[in-house]
């Protein structure tokens, strides 16, 4: 030991000398890069040169197949001079703006409008429920516009009414937009979506969407031609989503594109019950050049970020191991606070034989029941942890053998913002009340 | 740590100002590390200027901003090593087996002990003088020494326990001279 106690004496870097010169904060805060904005703008500027490109060749491959020389036996030399001194959009003339709004940030062209949506319209007297927020009533709720034009919002208004009985009648509003495409026009809507990440998670789909990845997470994209907004509506017979007749026309558009973005719910307070949106971003184009709209759309919405942004699970390994240590125990004490008596599930993954007298969902046992507790975890698209909490036991003469499973949705630090139980639900046996021992 | 873990988290989100404030927090314990691996004022400042401006740059991916500072003294660790590598200096290491220690001139038996440690020490190469320094000069447990440097704890305890090895070796023998 006397090596080490040398060395700490020797090595104290507290007791060392030595200072750095007085300039070297400064010095580094000079030296720093700009993190976000180069990388972003270098994406969006290579995207928007694309765009550009394509605008190009939109406008001259029908002049160039279209004039007669070229159907007959090709360009002269003098001919295609002639067409690139057309003046043209050039690649490097897109100046960029940056917009950081409605929870998201995003780089879109100078020249495009960006505007917020008009306050929601009150709800006539009296206001809204105790603790219910004017936004829960309202369907679609439009955060806001941008592109080169803004169409107007409409929403039907909601309405509440105290019922004799002490209970609230209430019925929502519904937001929709009133396009109107000029020639050359694209507008950008973001509103309120339906697709959380737990419906990403759990495989659910919008019919006629295909997956995707905006601002570092999953999303849902879909592509169709002609005016009408694709629409949806709740599956009534499973979790997930069913297409709906279009209630919507943006007039004039060519192309609709949608994407659904479930929201940054790492964002979210620790312990807030209050759910961040997800997001539903509807553009409508209308050509000539059509494709280069599209391109140029499809670069804004590579650059989104969510604001603050997604974090990526780590990459090392190490890391990696730690983290989903920390959420599975953060996801097991959870659990256990919710219900302290019944304490089953270990806090490493793996399984522990024991015996209950209280269920996971606080209902007390007529009689002890020998169980397997078993939790485990792995990473989701999220950027967080799926972690599943299982109670199995056997059968006896008593009762029949059965599962109780929950599947909790975490951040990558063990935070939960979605859960999906057992369905249907599972009693327990000798659960008191329940009237079904076995 | 609520000041610092509020710094982090705003310097992740791109606020410079507050990266300033952490800057202003950390040079001086950044400087001392790196000095101590590298041996040489200048270097070491080089070496915290490229940790703050890699800090700066992967901060979006520190996920939890408690863990500021392990991560950050590993940034700070890895750019002083690469510093080292990219300008040429990894033969200064001597095998401790070669060096021939030197009597204090003051006769004082602790201080020529710990001035005895610090050449021996001085003449490992910068990685096994990093361990040492995080072990040693920091207090750190050898699974957080293992992280700082971004090696496994297994490899991080077979350096150590060569390392000690050696170092008692030497010191016995100028005992015995």
């Amino acid at each position: 030991m006397e090596i080490e106690r040398l060395l700490r004496e020797t090595l104290d870097l507290k007791r060392m000398d030595g200072e750095p010169s007085s300039g070297l904060d400064e010095r580094v805060m000079r030296a720093l890069p700009d993190r976000r904005g180069r990388r972003r703008t270098t994406y969006v500027a290579a995207f928007l040169a694309a765009a550009a490109v394509m605008a190009l060749v939109a406008v001259l491959v029908p002049w160039y197949v279209g004039r007669p020389s070229a159907v007959q036996g090709g360009p002269s030399a003098s001919s295609r001079d002639t067409a690139t001194l057309t003046p043209e959009p050039s690649a490097s003339a897109v100046p960029l703006a940056h917009a950081q709004k409605w929870g998201l940030s995003f780089d879109y062209p100078a020249a495009w409008q960006v505007s917020d949506a008009p306050a929601l319209p009150a709800v006539s007297s009296p206001s809204p429920p105790p603790g219910m927020r004017l936004e829960s009533l309202y369907l679609d709720q439009v955060f806001g516009y941008f592109g080169t034009q803004t169409p107007q919002t409409d929403c039907t208004q909601a309405a509440t009414k105290h019922l004799t009985s002490g209970g609230w009648s209430i019925s929502t509003g519904v937001c929709t937009s009133i396009w109107s495409l000029h020639p050359g026009d694209v507008s950008i809507r973001v509103q309120v979506g339906p697709v959380t990440g737990a419906n990403l998670v759990a495989g659910q789909r919008i019919p006629g969407t295909g997956e995707t990845k905006v601002g570092g997470l999953p999303a849902l994209f879909e592509r169709t031609e002609g005016a009408s907004v694709p629409n949806y509506g709740p599956d009534i017979a499973s979790p997930g989503f069913v297409t709906a007749p279009s209630v919507e026309s943006a007039t004039g558009a060519d192309v609709i594109l949608t994407w659904y973005l479930p929201g940054n719910q790492a964002a979210q307070p620790i312990n807030s019950d209050e759910i961040g949106p997800s997001y539903r971003i509807t553009a409508a184009l209308r050509g000539p050049n059509a494709a280069a709209l599209e391109a140029q759309v499809q670069a804004v919405i590579a650059s989104l970020e969510y604001d603050p942004a997604a974090i990526p699970l780590p990459a090392d390994p190490v890391e990696l191991a730690a983290l989903e240590k920390t959420a599975l125990a953060a996801g097991v004490t959870w659990r256990s606070a919710q219900d302290a008596d019944n304490a089953c599930f270990p806090r490493a993954a793996g399984s522990v034989t024991t015996t209950i007298t209280v269920t996971p969902m606080d209902a007390t046992l007529g009689k002890p029941l020998p169980v397997i507790c078993t939790a485990a975890i792995e990473p989701n698209a999220m950027q967080g942890w799926t972690i599943t909490l299982t109670v199995s036991w056997s059968a006896a003469a008593d009762r029949q053998a059965g599962t109780w499973t929950e599947v909790r949705y975490t951040t990558s630090d063990g935070r939960t913002w979605g859960t999906v139980g057992t369905w249907p639900l599972v009693s327990f046996p000798y659960e008191v009340g329940s009237g079904k021992p076995g | 740590m609520s000041v610092k873990r509020d710094l982090v988290t705003a310097a992740r989100r791109g606020d410079r100002d507050a990266f300033a404030s952490l800057v202003r927090y950390e040079s001086r314990a950044a400087y001392r590390l790196s000095l101590a691996i590298l041996r040489d004022p200048a270097e070491a400042e080089d070496a915290v200027q490229e940790a703050f401006i890699r800090a700066w740059q992967e901060l979006p991916n520190l996920r939890d901003p408690e863990r500021w500072l392990p991560w950050f003294r590993r940034v700070t660790v890895n750019s002083a090593l690469e510093l080292n590598r990219r300008r040429g200096n990894g033969h200064a290491s001597i095998s401790l087996d070669e060096h021939e220690p030197e009597a204090h001139p003051d006769g004082s038996a602790g201080l020529a002990l710990r001035d005895q440690i610090e050449r021996l020490v001085g003449c490992l190469g910068p990685s096994d003088r990093a361990l040492l320094v995080l072990r040693f000069g920091l207090d750190l447990e050898l699974s957080d020494v293992a992280a700082a440097l971004g090696i496994p704890l297994g490899t991080a305890k077979s350096r150590l326990h060569r390392a000690l090895a050696r170092l008692r070796a030497q010191l016995e023998a100028t005992d015995g001279d």
